[in-house]
């Protein structure tokens, strides 16, 4: 082989990684309801094919190639897909949570009607989730994310309750709407560069002088548009509503499609289309680090008063999710550090979180968190999973959550705004607020639900829901005890932010 | 290597004890009684660290950190090796119930007390300590009843607080020297630090030691949980705030240095304070409870010299690691008494009397050889001659407490107990112990006239004062009493009156936590907020509104 011809292969990468996934979506659409086992196996090949391909395009980067693939739909409009190291950190979170996220909603939905249509939609999900990933300018970023947006909708109401209409239909006006200031910042965008394209350091900083105001609006507009995604307060009502879908949906919502997307585009925004000093310099991360701290605060406080479990997770999510936003706002390289490997870490805590509370209510009927009491005896497996979890997110050491704590807080002080440390520390009082007294039901109430007493199936009665679970947990604890590992999550991020903060 | 095997074996034990729970299988019982069976010797292991000092780095766990041995830890290594493994032989034979959480706790504290103490830098630290803060919490729910979980829940919430401090101080460290090696920060990386960050670990690290008026879970932890549990939390674990203090804080901070004076009068206030309160309490636990808050506040008192003068510093740090050694051997002694019926023959109350003794600083025990040593340092600051006579008077306070005690403990003759062997050699290292450190390093000197008067008088002060009391009838017949946890009291009572005052925003079945009782109270308000936000027009309104007021801003 030439060459010439591998080079053209490598740079089909990009494109292979996400029409796989589109494509599989078609075939499960065709193979239709009946064929279960053919969409099992296509489900899970797909998804370890996506894992092995991501794994060769991670050896490319590291050795200094990027692969890139390009196309022009319109005379200066160019999709772009290209992978570099910060959408590899993405891709690679999405590929290995969709894996397990398959598995556990295989069991999951086992013997429920509609398989057709979920898994079909789910990797058409995961398909524009790489995109958005891979995206390699604003325009290719946007194409996704609206695909995103509707291939998500069918997830929302898969179960066709008039609940879960009501939360799809909320979900489907918050996103559309943030869509259109999007979209609006877009054009505005595009009408002063010729092709944003993301770069380090972005490629506006030479407008500063003469359109400092049309930069400003231009970066509320989009701050704004992906901000309904990444559930920034005041525009978060749409997650907690959209609990109503099946838990694998609210893991994946959660953990890795569409509240990361939406995060993932605000580091976009600030780190490679304005770059931060630029952003910095309009005043525009100050906005953003105020946005986010009273998401934090506000996020973690409702959560405090929800008794569902699923929705205590949920405005957990809301207040988790802007560390990352954070991070990037506060900028320097520690704090970036922090934000961007709590991409990962958040995603591989929370996933577990929600596979658990899927479990509670798949296997047991438990949604509420006062039916929790004494479940830790019933299903020790599960129960174990939730509380690394929880720790985890309280940033007790040796978990995830930590790892994130340790390089946000430190970083926030060094960039010299060490008022944000409070909002950190409050927000992990908030979280062992929480959190603790739902461990503690879990492990030292007594069981209160006297039918659970019985051992009514067999030992794993939890199926094939608890080994992505377990997973997930396991991972959430080595990426911490292996943060020095230089394959760990952590040292892919430290290698992002030397890209950004040399 | 070592080092890595002392924090690993607790932990690998604990994960054969959660084992047992995963299934009923013969097996994994096995592995459990296994596991419990081996847990008391896990903390044995301190021994190797106390002769021979070594270090360790690993690289990959939380990005790298390293455990170490070093002469400010040694005293600690010392009593920890002894205390908790004892306490631990005691524990296999009492407990009883709830095993399986009793032995995690045990073994996840132990863990997290090892890092503490063989920490080389702020990771291990903090890693160390949120973990024992928090698997404390299994050893004091260990009865379940009313009472642990109160108490647990106060100790959650206090600790946590003191929890959040100490990140933030340690964060704010962290992002001056990176991952310290807390050597260096104690020597030389002092002057750059903020007073706030000295604060902010001061206050954090003082929920650990009980300082005055953070001391509220000691009084109520310790009675409710088991014996030796409470023993190890009174006499072991309270010190890994010390250690903190010691290792954190650095002395040569000018901006502290105007404060030793609000410092000294803390550390003495709780001296006086936990004797105070102490002597009005009906418990024996609660009133040894109360004693170790005012050794506590004896520590304090040493460790604010420090920040007047700096050079004394090596000195204190010597001085505080043997009163931390003598005071935690007597005070796990004195706990671990309270299973034993002490109350039962003349030998059994010897064996409180003697460590009792040695806790008020009579002449002769190593109680008496600390508070000299912690005399000596006070005698070089300017304060000297109005704190000396108050150390004194705070030896007359403690015998005054431990004649208190040896009552109580004569009482304590109902439940049919054995003198456990553990307590029995435990006493017997708690006297001698203290003794062979003070002469390995040099710290006792040969007794004095003018030295053994300054030590017996207060004793004789003190048994004047009991003698006349028991003269007169009338002050018998009164009965004070001060709540145990005393402060706490007044402000579980004032949050249940103030939210049984607005019923109508109360739940319709009370929730168990006061802190989310405090915040249920705003329901109302969170509720309104979130519905109106989650109302369309008003969200697009908002949406709009948010543009449109940022762009006014930036006009």
């Amino acid at each position: 082989m030439s060459p010439r011809t591998s080079d053209i292969l490598i740079d089909l990468l990009p494109l292979l990684v996400v029409l796989i996934s589109l494509l599989i979506g078609l075939l499960i659409f065709i193979a239709g309801e009946q064929r279960q086992l053919l969409r099992t196996i296509l489900n899970l090949s797909a998804a370890v094919v996506k894992l092995v391909l991501i794994g060769i395009i991670a050896a490319l980067v590291l050795s200094g190639r990027e692969p890139e693939f390009r196309m022009a739909l319109l005379p200066g409009l160019d999709l772009v897909l290209r992978f570099d190291a910060l959408s590899l950190l993405f891709s690679t979170l999405s590929a290995v949570l969709w894996l397990v996220t398959t598995v556990y909603a295989i069991a999951y939905l086992e013997r429920s009607r509609h398989q057709a249509r979920f898994f079909g939609f789910f990797s058409i999900c995961v398909a524009s989730t790489m995109g958005i990933a891979s995206a390699g300018n604003l325009f290719t970023f946007f194409i996704f994310y609206e695909l995103l947006t509707l291939s998500t909708w069918p997830l929302v109401v898969h179960s066709g309750s008039a609940r879960a209409i009501a939360a799809g239909r909320s979900y489907l006006r918050y996103t559309l709407g943030g869509s259109t200031l999007f979209l609006f910042g877009l054009v505005w965008l595009y009408g002063l560069t010729q092709d944003p394209a993301f770069v380090p350091g972005g490629q506006v900083s030479h407008l500063v002088a003469t359109h400092r105001l049309d930069l400003q609006i231009i970066f509320l507009l989009l701050m704004l548009g992906m901000g309904v995604k990444a559930a920034l307060v005041p525009l978060h009502s749409w997650l907690p509503k959209a609990m109503v879908a099946p838990a694998p949906v609210s893991a994946l919502l959660h953990a890795v499609a569409v509240v990361k997307a939406g995060v993932f585009g605000l580091v976009r925004l600030v780190l490679d289309i304005y770059g931060f000093e630029t952003a910095a310099e309009l005043g525009m991360t100050a906005v953003l680090a105020g946005l986010a701290s009273l998401t934090i605060i506000y996020g973690s406080v409702l959560a405090l008063r929800q008794q569902d479990l699923k929705k205590r997770l949920a405005f957990s999510t809301v207040s988790q999710v802007s560390y990352i936003a954070l991070g990037v706002a506060i900028g320097g390289p520690a704090a970036t550090i922090g934000g961007l490997v709590h991409l990962v870490h958040q995603g591989l805590m929370k996933v577990t979180l929600f596979f658990c509370a899927g479990i509670f209510d798949r296997a047991f009927g438990i949604r509420r968190i006062d039916q929790l009491d004494g479940i830790g005896r019933r299903a020790p497996w599960t129960a174990a999973c939730f509380t690394v979890g929880a720790l985890g997110m309280t940033g007790t050491p040796p978990i995830a959550g930590f790892v994130t704590k340790w390089y946000l807080g430190t970083g926030v002080v060094m960039a010299g705004q060490a008022w944000v440390l409070g909002v950190l520390v409050a927000s992990t009082l908030l979280n062992a607020a929480y959190f603790l007294p739902i461990i503690r039901r879990i492990w030292f109430e007594p069981l209160s639900n006297p039918a659970l007493a019985a051992n009514t199936l067999n030992r794993m009665e939890t199926g094939g829901m608890i080994l992505p679970t377990v997973a997930t947990a396991f991972l959430s604890l080595a990426v911490a005890l292996m943060a020095g590992h230089p394959l760990s999550p952590l040292s892919w991020v430290k290698i992002i932010a030397e890209d950004y903060f040399p | 290597m070592m080092l890595g095997l002392i924090v690993a074996t607790p932990l690998l034990l604990s994960i054969m004890i959660a084992a047992g729970s995963w299934s009923r299988s013969q097996a994994l019982t096995g592995i459990m009684e296994t596991g419990m069976r081996l847990a008391p010797w896990a903390s044995a292991l301190l021994i190797w660290p106390v002769i021979e000092p070594t270090q360790v780095m690993l690289n990959w766990p939380l990005d790298g950190f390293q455990l170490r041995v070093d002469d400010v830890a040694r005293p600690l290594l010392l009593l920890t090796a002894i205390a908790w493994t004892l306490a631990a032989l005691m524990a296999r034979s009492v407990i009883q119930s709830h095993r399986q959480s009793f032995w995690l706790g045990w073994l996840l504290s132990l863990t997290g007390m090892n890092l503490v103490l063989l920490a080389g830098d702020l990771i291990a630290f903090y890693f160390g300590y949120a973990l024992l803060s928090l698997c404390s919490y299994l050893l004091i729910i260990h009865h379940r009843d009313d009472q642990a979980w109160r108490a647990g829940r106060i100790y959650l919430v206090l600790t946590l607080a003191g929890e959040g401090a100490v990140l933030a101080g340690v964060l704010l460290i962290a992002a001056r020297l990176g991952n310290a090696e807390l050597a260096e920060l104690a020597s030389s990386a002092a002057p750059g630090m903020h007073a706030i960050t000295a604060w902010l670990l001061l206050i954090g690290l003082a929920v650990k030691l009980g300082i005055v008026p953070l001391h509220a879970w000691l009084p109520l932890a310790h009675p409710v949980a088991p014996v030796p549990a409470s023993a190890i939390l009174s006499g072991v674990i309270v010190k890994a705030g010390l250690l903190g203090w010691l290792r954190l804080v650095p002395s040569d901070l000018p901006s502290l240095a105007s404060w030793t004076h609000l410092l000294l009068i803390v550390g003495l206030a709780t001296a006086f304070g936990g004797i105070g309160l102490g002597l009005f309490q009906q418990r024996i636990k609660t009133v040894l409870a109360y004693s170790t808050i005012s050794q506590m506040g004896l520590i304090l008192t040493g460790f604010a010299l420090s920040f007047q003068l700096p050079e004394l510093r090596a000195e204190i740090i010597i001085v505080l690691g043997f009163f931390a050694l003598h005071h935690g051997l007597n005070k796990t002694s004195l706990f671990m008494a309270c299973g034993c019926a002490p109350g039962r023959s003349g030998w059994r109350m010897l064996m409180v009397v003697l460590p009792a003794l040695s806790l008020s600083a009579a002449p002769l025990s190593t109680g008496y050889v600390a508070k000299k040593l912690l005399k000596h340092s006070v005698e070089q600051v300017e304060l000297a001659a109005t704190l000396v006579p108050i150390l004194s008077l705070t030896s007359l306070a403690t015998a005054l407490l431990m004649w208190k005690l040896v009552g109580l403990a004569a009482a304590e003759k109902e439940v049919d107990a054995g003198a456990h062997p553990a307590w029995i050699t435990l006493t017997l290292l708690a006297l001698t112990v203290p003794w062979a450190w003070a002469i390995v390093h040099g710290l006792a000197d040969p007794p004095t006239a003018a030295g053994l008067w300054a030590g017996t008088w207060p004793l004789l002060l003190a048994a004047l004062i009991i003698a006349a009391w028991r003269q007169v009838p009338m002050l018998q017949g009164l009965a004070w009493r001060v709540p145990e946890g005393d402060w706490i009291v007044g402000a579980e009572t004032l949050l249940l009156w103030f939210h049984s005052r607005r019923p109508a925003l109360a739940l319709a079945r009370p929730p168990r936590h006061w802190w989310l009782m405090f915040m249920k109270r705003s329901k109302h308000l969170h509720r309104r907020i979130e519905d109106q936000l989650s109302r369309l027009p008003l969200a697009g309104l908002l949406m709009l509104s948010v543009t449109a007021l940022l762009w006014w801003l930036l006009q």
